[in-house]
């Protein structure tokens, strides 16, 4: 206990290895979590689910970036491939413009160092700015980790070196000079003996992520040190840049930026990139849950108005998703299409009895007739066959409605005043929010659709087929439904040929019937401008029944003569209503879209965008809405009650105040409020006066108020 | 003294002088030389070359690398008995005691010192002690600075022994040409690296006249606005390219004079214009690096957008989104720096009242234009100021939620706000540090007039 001796109080260290018990300990964590819930059916089909979803994010991720990343391994590779470092002085660097979005930012760059470890060197350290507030540790740093970072890579290639550089430098000794010894004792004192494993030297690559955060002296100065260097160290340089290349240019004076010889890399700019995400995974009917109209909106403005972050939305959506299935069983019939005959089969009575509460259920309960409708609540397995079925028609439904989003997108994306917007997501809210085609905006997107040319329109159907096509491509393996064993009445076969593969095939022949159409009335309608009137060549033509039926309608419109394209416009422009009234009925009417969609909005809320202020002036001012309790039941959020936590009211009045807070005025309300009985001296009583200190303290802490010098016995709001 | 001549061109007189202080073996060096010049004028080089002809002891060492001067210690002694075996070296008496090891006493050592203006933020005593280095510790020892900067920039305190001083000038017009011109077969290996050539036209490419003749019509264009040598060669090397592209397509002779020059000359006067502009536009924000940046913005090979964006914030504001309400707080934060906070409640609020008129106010508006408020600099401002006016200019109801808080952050992060300098959580101190182009821009994008909440244009 000796080295515990002191004059003072004092905090001693011992090591006692705490670090490894660490990282092994967090491993049991997330194995009580998988514990506590693997037995429950909303628990595996979520993992299931996520995993599912998190697999395809990486494809997209590794797809988006691997042009970009290649491009730049490409440019240090042309550098590590030069021997003789003709270019005196002056150092290679790649510019990677990121866009702002800072929280992306570690997945771009962690995927960059692992591809430059692999193709092109080991030597590689990434030093953020917060690493290096000094050129002392910039150098440090960088020094380390291009050494060390060999050693944990391939110790196995070449052990006595690192055994030599490890027991050898200590912190202070990481400078440049020692990179450069190790670098020579590495690879130019290796090569003459013709050591034929280690052909060329290896580039060093040094990776600075968020090049505006650093401080532009000790990057100078650093560009310096090594540009002092590059007759010996083949040295290249990654910036990350978030703005533009101008903020490079002008945190570097004239001396300094000749140094650098700079190559400028775009990365794809990230509302481009959320675009691509949603696109592709979430708004598609593959995606095993969905977002409602509502929630989905909240996500994007959370993005477009916040922060720009991917990583942000994906992480929401995430988090929607917990909150979607957690703790009920129900929605585990949120799963893949396949799997859902086992999955109803396995749900419980209780489980059976909380989807007949379902709001969505009860118009279609309305539908049936009195026994179906008796039979729904005794019979269980009468239930479950309905519900199978009708899941069923969910996803021919949902299958349908991506389809005519898509197939929407395809027609007014380029329709002049961006009515429904321009992308598939601000179409997708527009028609999960509402019924679609009775807002204006369709109809008037469907009025211009009727002023477009022929070739444009032509253009818009081909399109249009091709998001059909490639719908029918990748539907997922749904069950037909004449499969499914049951005994349905008429109506719904009727209704359910409308929807699904059935419809979408339907569209398709449709879709093609009308391109041959115009593209065949293309010639015929420049005939009929030539000759405005004279029908005859019209009639020479060995026209079809089409033909036939709009020389009869045109001759019964004496008033208006329309050329045959127009005629037949104006029929392709009201099929496309009705497939649309037909396909885009938004989600909320559907039985049972609960299951599928999530739809709690105002609950998630709270947890992605947060508001610290406001959730710390509820606790402050309505106590009762965290505590719970009887006692603190406000009248109104103004009223103050004694019961209340002195904090609290010590809040509430000064909140009356103005900037400068007398604390002899507010010491008297404070005893006012909770003794108002005797009227005296209840200021001077010692209970109330600590109580009242400590309120005043903690409303310090909580940097509601500072004392002010400039008034004795006052002190200043800080908030107003 | 004649190879060294020819390995560093135009510079004989100083090339002597060092000859004449440093050459004979058998006398004493001088205690030490301070050698100052513009950047690229060889002083470097020179000093390196007679060193290395006398076979001089010599180390050189890189001021800006020694960010302490434990480093700098370490590094002459490492050189010096060339061993790098822990060597410890933590002040400068223990630099003097292992300099005394030396037993050798007559042998010349040399140490240079470049970039020596780093020295003077050093401590004190540090370049003083180097200019006495030979009076501590008893050796032929001598100390060369090296700088940009002239001598009577360091300020020392008493009792500075005086360094003998050598002044580098600038290279004149024709010294420039001769050492360029030196480096032909390089420019002509760049251009043949490049591109595809026919032999015939390579035997024209090779010739020294044509050479010749670009370098004439280059430097005429660029001697005035650029002395430095590197910067020269950089620019020659990508305008001589341009220069003998349309030779390569044969489509002038490499004879034929004047067409080369008709077509050269817009060429060379639109990358001088790209100086000129940098300058005059985006300048006046950022007034510290003037002429030097401006030049520097020749030095890459960038493309056609990025010269754009070099030449006008405009363009720079477009060229990064940010989120819509960022977007805000950034105009926000430009209004809460060139507004007094007095007017606040005039340009913020609806039902400000009526402003009295006072004759001395009116007098002191109409009479200082200078004074405006968005040509003085950014004023602090509270992170209550910001949100008030945030909250202001923007016309939805949003709550204040912590990704609105952390966007603040971001664009500290991002250079477009500067935060105060000391952490202060009660009041955090902001200053928008974009100019009113820039601004104009952004706000364009959201469709929100700035002047109309500027002081200066109401």
């Amino acid at each position: 206990m000796e080295s515990t001796v002191s004059v003072s109080k004092g905090v001693f260290l011992f090591p006692n290895g705490f670090k490894k018990v660490k990282s092994s300990k967090k491993k049991p964590e997330s194995v009580f979590f998988e514990k506590l819930f693997e037995e429950e059916s909303w628990y595996v089909v979520y993992k299931r689910n996520w995993d599912l979803i998190e697999n395809v994010l990486q494809d997209l991720h590794h797809r988006t970036y691997s042009v970009l990343l290649n491009d730049i391994v490409n440019y240090i590779k042309e550098f590590s491939g030069r021997n003789e470092f003709s270019l005196d002085g002056i150092i290679p660097s790649a510019t990677l413009l990121t866009g702002v979005n800072q929280p992306d930012h570690a997945s771009q760059f962690t995927a960059l160092l692992n591809i430059i470890r692999e193709e092109i060197t080991p030597h590689v350290a990434i030093i953020n700015a917060q690493d290096a507030p000094s050129v002392k540790h910039l150098v440090e740093n960088a020094v380390r980790q291009l050494i060390c970072e060999q050693s944990q890579i391939d110790s196995s290639d070449c052990d006595d070196f690192n055994v030599k550089s490890k027991t050898k430098l200590k912190r202070g000794q990481y400078t440049m000079r020692a990179l450069k010894n190790w670098y020579c004792s590495k690879y130019v004192n290796v090569s003459p003996k013709k050591n034929k494993h280690r052909v060329p030297p290896n580039t060093l690559v040094i990776v600075m992520p968020d090049f505006e955060s650093f401080n532009c002296n000790v990057l100078q100065d650093f560009i310096m040190i090594v540009s002092s260097y590059t007759s010996c160290l083949p040295i290249v340089i990654v910036f990350g840049v978030a703005t533009s290349v101008s903020a490079l240019h002008k945190s570097f004076p004239y001396h300094i930026s000749s140094k650098l010889l700079i190559k400028v890399f775009h990365s794809h700019s990230s509302p481009v990139y959320m675009n691509q995400v949603l696109d592709e995974i979430f708004l598609t009917h593959t995606s095993p849950f969905h977002l409602s109209g509502k929630a989905f909106e909240l996500l994007t403005d959370v993005f477009l108005f916040y922060d720009f972050s991917v990583t942000g939305l994906i992480q929401s959506i995430k988090y929607c998703m917990m909150d979607h299935y957690y703790g009920d069983n129900m929605k585990s019939l949120c799963c893949q299409p396949d799997m859902l005959e086992e999955t109803i089969l396995n749900l419980s009575k209780e489980d059976l009895e909380s989807i007949r509460q379902l709001m969505s259920f009860r118009p279609f309960l309305e539908q049936q007739d009195c026994r179906a409708k008796i039979s729904l609540f005794e019979d269980d397995n009468y239930f479950r066959d309905v519900l199978y079925k009708q899941m069923n028609r969910l996803y021919d439904y949902l299958y349908s409605f991506y389809l005519c989003v898509r197939l929407l997108h395809a027609f007014v994306q380029d329709i002049p005043k961006n009515l429904l917007g321009k992308t598939v997501r601000e179409i997708y809210t527009k028609c999960a929010v509402q019924d679609i085609v009775e807002t204006t905006a369709f109809k008037e997107c469907m009025q211009l659709l009727n002023f477009q040319s022929q070739m444009k329109l032509v253009e818009t159907i081909k399109n249009g087929l091709k998001v059909v096509n490639t719908s029918l491509q990748n539907v997922s393996p749904v069950k037909p439904l004449q499969v499914t064993p049951k005994k349905n009445n008429m109506e719904d076969v009727i209704v359910n040929n409308h929807l699904g593969e059935g419809f979408v095939k339907n569209v398709r022949v449709h879709l093609l019937m009308f391109l041959r159409q115009i593209e065949k009335a293309n010639t015929e309608a420049t005939i009929i401008t030539n000759s405005m009137e004279t029908d005859d060549d019209v009639e020479n033509v060995p026209g079809n029944r089409y033909k036939l039926k709009e020389k009869l309608l045109k001759a019964t419109r004496v008033d208006r003569v329309q050329s045959e394209f127009e005629m037949v416009r104006l029929r392709f422009v009201s099929y496309l209503e009705e497939v649309f009234a037909k396909g885009l009925q938004p989600p909320h009417t559907q039985t049972f879209y609960e299951i599928l969609f999530f739809n709690d909005v105002s609950n998630v809320k709270k947890q992605i965008v947060g508001s610290p202020r406001g959730a710390l002036h509820t606790a402050l001012s309505n106590p009762a809405h965290y505590l719970q309790c009887t006692c603190c039941q406000l009248a109104s959020s103004e009223s103050v009650v004694g019961s209340l936590p002195d904090l609290c009211l010590a809040y509430k009045l000064h909140r009356e105040c103005g900037k400068h807070i007398n604390l002899y005025d507010w010491l008297q309300a404070f005893a006012a409020v909770l003794r108002p009985d005797d009227d005296e001296d209840r200021h001077q009583h010692p209970v109330v006066q600590s109580r009242f200190t400590r309120a005043v303290a903690e409303l310090q802490f909580l940097g509601f108020i500072k004392s002010s010098k400039r008034k004795t016995d006052h002190v200043m709001r800080l908030t107003w | 003294m004649e190879d060294i001549q020819a390995t560093v061109p135009c510079r004989d007189s100083q090339l002597k002088e060092l000859f004449e202080l440093l050459g004979d073996g058998d006398e004493p060096l001088p205690c030490s030389i301070f050698i100052s010049g513009n950047m690229a004028t060889g002083k470097s080089l020179c000093v390196n070359s007679v060193l290395q002809y006398l076979g001089f002891k010599h180390i050189e060492i890189d001021c800006v690398e020694c960010y302490a001067p434990k480093i700098m210690y370490e590094c002459i002694i490492c050189e010096l008995f060339e061993e790098d075996e822990n060597i410890k070296c933590e002040t400068m008496v223990d630099l003097f005691n292992s300099l005394k090891r030396i037993e050798n006493t007559r042998e010349p050592i040399v140490i240079v010192f470049d970039r020596a203006e780093r020295l003077r933020t050093m401590d004190h005593s540090i370049i003083s002690s180097f200019l006495r280095l030979r009076e501590f510790c008893n050796l032929n020892i001598c100390t060369i600075f090296i700088t940009h900067l002239i001598y009577e920039n360091f300020y020392f305190r008493m009792g500075v022994r005086e360094p003998i001083r050598l002044y580098f000038p600038n290279y004149s017009k024709e010294e420039l040409f001769k050492i360029i011109f030196l480096k032909q077969k390089s420019f002509t290996y760049h251009l043949l690296f490049n591109y595809e050539v026919e032999d015939e036209i390579k035997a024209e490419l090779d010739k020294p006249e044509l050479f010749a003749n670009f370098l004439n019509a280059f430097l005429s264009v660029f001697y005035r606005p650029c002395r430095d040598l590197i910067e020269l060669q950089h620019m020659a090397r990508n305008n001589f390219v341009k220069y003998c592209e349309p030779i390569i397509r044969n489509e002038i002779q490499a004879q034929d004079l004047t067409k080369l020059w008709r077509h050269i000359s817009p060429i060379l006067k639109s990358s001088l214009e790209l100086l000129y502009l940098r300058i005059s536009d985006s300048k006046p924000q950022n007034p510290s690096p003037g002429k030097e940046n401006a030049e520097h913005a020749g030095s890459f090979n960038f493309e056609n957008i990025l010269k754009e964006e070099l030449t006008s914030t405009k363009t720079f504001a477009q060229s990064f989104e940010l989120p819509y309400y960022a977007k805000y707080l950034l105009i926000a934060a430009y209004l809460a720096s060139y507004n007094p906070p007095k007017e606040d409640k005039r340009l913020f609020m609806k039902n400000h009242g009526k402003q009295r008129k006072r004759m001395q106010q009116v007098k002191a508006k109409a009479k200082i234009n200078e004074k405006l408020n968005t040509q003085l600099g950014p004023k602090v401002f509270t992170l209550d100021r910001l949100l008030a006016i945030f909250y202001a200019i923007l016309e939805d109801k949003i709550g204040l939620t912590s990704n609105l808080l952390a966007q603040i952050a971001t664009l500290v992060e991002l250079k477009l706000i500067a935060g105060g300098k000391e952490i202060d959580l009660d009041a955090a101190k902001y200053k928008c540090i974009v100019g009113y182009d820039f601004i104009a821009a952004v706000a364009q994008t959201v469709g929100f007039n700035v002047r109309k909440y500027l002081y200066d244009f109401i």
